[in-house]
C-alpha cells in the first residue's frame, strides 16, 4: 500500500499554499510538522478530496494490494480522484476543527458516521485463529471503549468538554479500521494522561496503515512517528526519522547562562528555546548555525523540539 | 449603554423590522374587505359636515344615507356589490343612530331589567348570577351620562380583536432576557460577576430595559395598527369620542374615550409583556441550561392556557380559568366585560388580571433580584434537568437505532430548530379559512332545480325531457303571468334568462359528448367557487406558506454542516454521495408531509363548507374546463394538482439546496425568501404585485382563472423551475468536493 504525492501545488489566489510537494507514504506513522500556515492543512484537503486540485498541478496516486495484488510498484499507482470512492473508503479523517451535531449522543453519532464511511461487518482473526465477525454495532462499542467514552455513549455531545469531543472525532476516524488514518491535531484539548493514552494507541494501530499525524505538538510524534515531516511556507524543508532530523542538529545547540536582563539582548539574536533556573543564574537553549563564542554546545541532549525551533523560528 | 448596545445588535434590530413588517402585513391583509366601512365612513363626514345640528341621529343619518345615494347614483332595487354595500352601511349607521339617540332610555331600561331579575327570586340572593345581575346593573348606571356620539368606531373594534400585536412585543421581550443569560453560554459570566458593577447595578440596568423596552414596543406596534386602521377604515376625526358610542364597547371601555381606551390597552399589555419576561427571567435564572428553562417556561405556560380552554365558567375550579396566564399572553381578552366569581365575591376578569399581573410581576423581580445579587452560577443541574437528561438519553437510544433518514429528519427538525418554525407556519395555515361557501340569489336556487334533477347525466333523451319540462315551466309562466303587477316584464325576462342557462347548459354537455369527451350535468357552484376567486387568495398564502418551509427546510442543507464544521469529516468519507442524496429525499419528504398536512387540512375545511358531492364526475363537466387538455374525474384533477405542487416545491426545495453551498446559512435561509418578497409586498396592499406572486404560479387555479396569459406564465414557470431543480440536483451531485 502506497500514497505517493507527486509535485502537488496549489494556489489560493496569487497565495501559493504548497509549492511542488512529492512524497511517498507507506505504511507507518508520519508526523507532520509545521507552523500556522505551512500547508499542511491544505495537503490533509487535497488527499481527503475536500478541495479542488488545481489544473496541472501535481498528483495524488494510491496503490493498494486489494486492487493489485502483492504488486505495489509506483507505475501501477493510481490518482485518487479516478478511483474516488474506492479511495475514499480507505479513509479515517480527524480534522482539526471539532465539528459535531451536538444533539446527538456518540453513539449516534458513529451509527451515522459508519453509515456515510460504508462501515460494513469485520472479520478478523482472534488470537486462537478463529475467523470472528464484528457487527458495526460491536465494533462502534469496541471503539468508544478505546477512546474511553462507554459511560457517556448516550449523552449529548453538545455538553461533552472538548477532551470528550476530541475522542469523538479520533473514534469517528477510526470506525471502519481504514488504512489510511489522517489526523490532524488529534491530540488538542485533551489533558497529559488521555495524549499519552491516545498517543500509545495510535501508535499501535500503525501496523498495515497509513497514518498522517499533523501537529504543532512536537512531543506528540516524537516518540511514535516512523517519519517526520516538517512542512514550511508550502515546501518540505525537512524529512526523515526523529533520530536522523535530530543528528542534524549536532553542533547547532548550545547552552548559555545569563542574567535576566540579558535575555532580551539574546533573544533578538539567536533563536532561543527553554529558559531554566539554576543556583548560578538562568540557562538558555539557543539553537542556530551560528551560536554565541560563550554557550555551551548540547550534543547528548537534542530533542526534536531542537529542530522545529531551529527550523520554524 | 453597552448593555443597550450589547442586546439591541443586528439580530434584534432585524427581528423588530421583520415583526414590525409581518404587524402591518398581518393588519392589511385581514383587513381587505372593507367596501361598507369605508362607505360607512363616507357617510359619517357627509353626516358631520351637513346634518349634525338635527333634531336626532336617526333624522341626521337618514338625510346622510339619502344624500349618498343621491350623490353616487345609488338605486336601491340595483343588485350590484357597491350597492349591496352601500344599503349594509345603510343599516349600519340607522342601527348606530338608533342606538345614539336611545342611549340613555336603553341603559335605564336595561338596569330595570336587571333589577327585576334580582328581583324575581331565580337565584338565591348570595349566588353568583344574582351578584352579577345587581354588579351589571351598577356598571350600567355609571354609563347613564356619558357623553355618546355618532361616529366611526370600526377601527377600534378591530384593534381591540387584534390578537397578535402583543406577540410580537413579547417575542422581542423574550429574546431581551435571553441576551441576559447569553454570557453563561459564552463563558463571561463569572467575569461578570466578579466586577463591581457586574451585580446589583446590572440588574436594575437590565431591569430599566427590561420595562422601557416593554412600553416602548408596545407603543411602536399598536401606534402602527392604529395608524393603518385608521387608514382602512377611517374615523380619525371621532378618536376623542367616548368609546361606547358603538354598542361593542358598552360596559367594556366605560367612560373611556376611543384613544384612552388604546392607551389602556398599551399599558395593559405592556404590563402583562414585562410580567411574562420577569417569570421567564426567573425560570431560567433556575436552569443550567437556558434551552431547559425556556422548554420548562413553554410548558408550564401551555399547562395553564390548557387549563384555561377546559375549565367551563361555571365549574368550582374557574378561579383558574379567570386566574390565568393566558390573559398574559391576550391582554386585550381581559378587557371584556366579564365578571367571574364564588358567593363571597365578585369582580371583573379585567381587574383580577391587573392584580394577578402586578402581583406575580413583582414577586418574580424580587426573586430575580434575590437571586442576581446573592446567589452563584455553578452550572449544577436541578431535578427537571436530570429527569430531562435522562429522557433525552432513552430518546437517543431509540434514534441510535434508527436508519440515517430518521437522524436526518430528527437533525433538520430538532437540532437545526426547523421543527418549531414548521409548526408556526402549521399554525398560521390552521388560520386559513374557507369562505362562507355559496351564496345562493334566486337566479342560482332556480338552477340548481335543473342541476339537481339532472345531475350526473350524460346528453340523451332523459337530459332533452328534463330540458322541456323547464321550457313548458316557463312557457306555462309566460302564459299564466298577470301583466297588470308592476314587474310582469322584469319577472318574465328573469326567468328567460334562466332558461336560456338551462339550455346552453344542455347544449355544452352535448356538444362534449358529441366530441366523444366525458361530461355529465354538474351544478358547478361549488366547484367553480372552491376552486375560484372566493378561495383564490387562501390557495395563494397556502402556496406562500409551503415555499416557506421548503426554504426553511432546505437551507440548512450543506450549510448547517458547515456551521457545524462537519462537512470536511464527511465528504471526506465513501458514501458522500449516498449521503446528499439521502438529504436531499430526506428534505423532500419533510416538504410532503408539510405539504399533505396544510393541505389536507385546507381540503378538509373546504369540504365541510362546499359538499363535493359528486367530485369523481369528469373534470369537463365544469364549463370552465370545457378546453382544458386533459380530462380526468374533478378529485383525480385535485390530485394532479396537489402532486404538481409538491413537485413545484421539491424543484425550490433544489434550488435552495444549491445555494447552501455557496453561502452560510442565514444568507441561504434570507436569499431563499428573496422570492417570497412580491407576495408579502402583495399581500400588505401592492396590489400591482400579484403577477408576481410566487404563491399564485403555485396554486394554478388563480392563474387558470386569469385566462390564456397567466396559463402561459404558469406553464413557463414550472418549466423553468423543474429545469432548475433538476440542475441543481445534477450539479449538487457532480460537485461533492463542495469547496465554494
Amino acid at each position: 500500500m502506497k500514497l505517493i504525492i507527486k509535485e502537488l501545488k496549489k494556489t489560493y489566489g496569487t497565495v501559493q499554499a504548497l509549492k511542488g510537494i512529492t512524497y511517498v507514504f507507506k505504511p507507518g506513522i508520519y508526523g507532520i510538522l509545521g507552523a500556522n500556515g505551512a500547508g499542511k492543512s491544505t495537503m490533509i484537503n487535497l488527499i481527503t478530496d475536500n478541495i479542488k486540485r488545481d489544473k496541472n498541478s501535481g498528483s495524488i496516486l494510491y496503490i493498494d494490494d486489494d486492487f493489485e495484488g502483492e504488486d505495489c510498484s509506483d507505475n501501477k499507482a493510481v490518482d485518487i480522484l479516478k478511483l474516488g470512492k474506492k479511495f475514499r473508503k480507505n479513509i479515517g479523517y480527524m480534522p482539526q476543527q471539532q465539528g459535531f451535531y451536538e444533539d446527538f449522543s456518540p453513539k449516534a453519532f458513529l451509527k451515522y458516521m459508519a453509515e456515510i464511511k460504508g462501515v460494513k461487518k469485520l472479520n478478523m482473526k482472534e488470537d486462537t485463529g478463529d475467523i470472528k465477525g464484528f457487527s458495526v454495532d460491536e465494533q462502534i462499542n469496541e471503539i468508544l471503549k478505546v477512546v474511553n467514552l462507554t459511560n457517556v455513549a448516550h449523552k449529548k455531545i453538545g455538553e461533552f468538554s472538548g477532551g470528550m469531543r476530541q475522542r469523538v472525532l479520533l473514534a469517528q476516524a477510526l470506525l471502519g479500521n481504514p488504512k489510511i488514518l489522517i489526523l490532524d491535531e488529534p491530540t488538542a484539548g485533551l489533558d497529559p494522561k488521555e495524549r499519552i493514552s491516545i498517543r500509545n494507541y495510535i501508535a499501535e494501530l500503525s501496523k498495515n496503515k497509513i497514518i498522517l499525524f499533523a501537529t504543532h505538538v512536537v512531543s506528540d510524534i516524537e516518540c511514535i512517528a516512523d517519519q517526520v515531516i516538517l512542512l514550511k511556507s508550502g515546501e518540505i524543508i525537512a524529512k526523515g526519522t526523529s533520530a536522523e532530523l535530530i543528528e542534524t542538529m549536532y553542533g547547532k545547540v548550545g547552552e548559555i547562562t545569563c542574567t535576566l536582563d540579558e535575555i532580551e539582548e539574546l533573544q533578538r539574536k539567536y533563536k532561543v528555546g527553554n529558559v531554566r533556573q539554576k543556583k548560578n543564574g538562568l540557562v538558555l537553549r539557543i539553537v542556530g548555525d551560528e551560536l554565541p563564542a560563550e554557550a555551551e554546545i548540547v550534543d547528548n541532549n537534542l530533542d526534536l523540539e531542537d529542530v522545529y525551533l531551529y527550523y520554524f523560528e | 449603554m453597552n448593555e443597550i448596545k450589547r442586546i439591541y445588535n443586528i439580530k434584534t434590530l432585524l427581528l423588530f423590522g421583520i415583526l414590525l413588517l409581518l404587524n402591518g402585513i398581518v393588519i392589511i391583509n385581514g383587513n381587505k374587505d372593507t367596501n361598507v366601512a369605508r362607505i360607512y365612513d363616507e357617510m359619517i363626514q357627509i353626516l358631520d359636515n351637513n346634518y349634525a345640528d338635527s333634531t336626532s341621529c336617526v333624522e341626521s343619518a337618514t338625510k346622510t344615507w339619502e344624500q349618498y345615494f343621491k350623490d353616487y347614483g345609488i338605486n336601491s332595487s340595483d343588485k350590484s356589490a357597491e350597492t349591496l354595500s352601500a344599503k349594509e352601511a345603510r343599516q349600519l349607521l340607522i342601527t348606530n343612530a338608533n342606538y345614539i339617540d336611545n342611549f340613555k332610555t336603553e341603559i335605564l331600561k336595561k338596569e330595570q331589567t336587571a333589577l327585576l331579575y334580582a328581583k324575581s327570586g331565580t337565584y338565591k340572593t348570595n349566588s353568583f348570577e344574582y351578584m352579577n345581575i345587581l354588579k351589571t346593573k351598577d356598571d350600567l348606571l355609571a354609563l347613564t351620562d356619558l357623553d355618546v356620539k355618532l361616529s366611526n368606531g370600526i377601527w377600534l373594534e378591530k384593534l381591540y380583536q387584534n390578537d397578535y400585536i402583543h406577540i410580537y412585543v413579547l417575542l422581542i421581550c423574550f429574546l431581551t432576557v435571553y441576551y441576559f443569560f447569553i454570557e453563561r453560554k459564552n463563558g463571561l459570566y463569572y467575569i461578570i460577576h466578579a466586577s463591581s458593577n457586574g451585580r446589583g447595578k446590572l440588574f436594575l440596568k437590565r431591569c430599566g430595559i427590561l420595562f422601557i423596552q416593554s412600553l416602548l414596543m408596545n407603543v411602536i406596534f399598536y401606534f402602527e395598527a392604529v395608524l393603518l386602521l385608521l387608514n382602512i377604515y377611517g374615523g380619525k376625526n371621532a378618536i376623542n369620542v367616548v368609546a361606547a358610542s358603538d354598542e361593542y364597547f358598552l360596559l367594556t371601555t366605560g367612560a373611556l374615550t376611543r384613544i384612552e381606551f388604546v392607551g389602556v390597552l398599551v399599558l395593559l399589555s405592556s404590563i402583562a409583556s414585562t410580567t411574562l419576561s420577569l417569570l421567564l427571567w426567573l425560570i431560567l435564572s433556575c436552569f443550567s441550561n437556558i434551552n431547559v428553562g425556556i422548554f420548562i417556561y413553554g410548558f408550564v405556560c401551555g399547562i395553564d392556557i390548557v387549563l384555561y380552554k377546559f375549565i367551563s365558567v361555571k365549574s368550582a375550579l374557574r378561579a383558574l380559568r379567570f386566574i390565568n396566564i393566558y390573559y398574559l399572553f391576550f391582554p386585550n381578552k381581559s378587557l371584556g366585560y366579564y365578571n367571574w366569581g364564588y358567593s363571597w365575591g365578585i369582580t371583573t376578569v379585567a381587574v383580577t388580571i391587573v392584580a394577578f399581573t402586578l402581583l406575580i410581576g413583582t414577586l418574580a423581580l424580587i426573586i430575580n433580584v434575590y437571586r442576581t445579587i446573592n446567589q452563584y452560577f455553578n452550572g449544577r443541574e436541578n431535578v427537571i434537568e436530570v429527569l430531562l437528561k435522562k429522557i433525552f438519553v432513552l430518546f437517543m437510544r431509540l434514534i441510535e437505532k434508527t436508519p440515517n433518514m430518521i437522524k436526518e429528519i430528527y437533525k433538520v427538525l430538532i437540532s437545526q430548530r426547523i421543527g418549531m418554525v414548521l409548526l408556526v407556519l402549521i399554525y398560521i395555515a390552521l388560520t386559513i379559512q374557507p369562505r362562507v361557501g355559496v351564496i345562493y340569489d334566486a337566479k342560482k336556487s332556480y338552477l340548481s332545480g335543473y342541476y339537481k334533477t339532472a345531475e350526473g347525466l350524460s346528453y340523451g333523451s332523459k337530459l332533452e325531457s328534463i330540458y322541456n319540462d323547464y321550457l313548458n315551466d316557463y312557457n306555462q309562466f309566460v302564459e299564466e303571468m298577470d301583466y297588470s303587477i308592476e314587474n310582469a316584464e322584469a319577472l318574465i325576462e328573469n326567468r328567460k334568462d334562466m332558461i336560456t342557462d338551462i339550455q346552453q347548459h344542455v347544449e355544452f354537455v352535448k356538444k362534449m359528448n358529441e366530441q366523444g369527451t366525458k361530461s355529465v350535468v354538474l351544478k358547478p357552484y361549488e366547484y367553480m367557487e372552491a376552486i375560484g376567486s372566493k378561495e383564490s387568495n387562501n390557495q395563494k398564502e397556502l402556496a406562500l406558506l409551503n415555499v416557506l418551509a421548503a426554504i426553511v427546510i432546505a437551507c440548512g442543507f450543506i450549510s448547517y454542516e458547515k456551521k457545524v464544521l462537519i462537512h470536511k469529516t464527511i465528504l471526506a468519507y465513501e458514501n458522500r454521495r449516498k449521503w446528499l442524496v439521502k438529504k436531499m429525499i430526506t428534505n423532500g419528504i419533510l416538504v410532503m408531509m408539510f405539504a399533505c398536512i396544510t393541505y389536507g387540512i385546507y381540503y378538509y375545511k373546504l369540504s365541510r363548507v362546499y359538499h363535493f358531492e359528486k367530485i369523481l364526475s369528469p373534470l369537463k363537466s365544469l364549463p370552465a374546463f370545457s378546453d382544458f387538455i386533459i380530462n380526468p374525474s374533478i378529485i383525480g384533477f385535485i390530485i394532479i394538482d396537489f402532486l404538481v405542487k409538491i413537485i413545484i416545491f421539491i424543484c425550490i426545495q433544489a434550488v435552495v439546496h444549491w445555494i447552501s453551498i455557496y453561502v452560510k446559512y442565514l444568507f441561504c435561509f434570507f436569499g431563499g425568501m428573496a422570492i417570497t418578497i412580491p407576495q408579502l409586498l402583495y399581500m400588505i396592499g401592492f396590489d400591482y404585485l400579484d403577477k408576481f406572486c410566487i404563491g399564485k404560479y403555485i396554486a394554478f387555479f388563480p392563474c387558470f382563472l386569469d385566462g390564456q396569459n397567466a396559463m402561459i406564465l404558469y406553464c413557463l414557470f414550472v418549466i423553468v423551475l423543474f429545469i432548475a431543480g433538476i440542475s441543481s440536483v445534477i450539479f449538487i451531485l457532480r460537485k461533492e468536493t463542495m469547496d465554494s
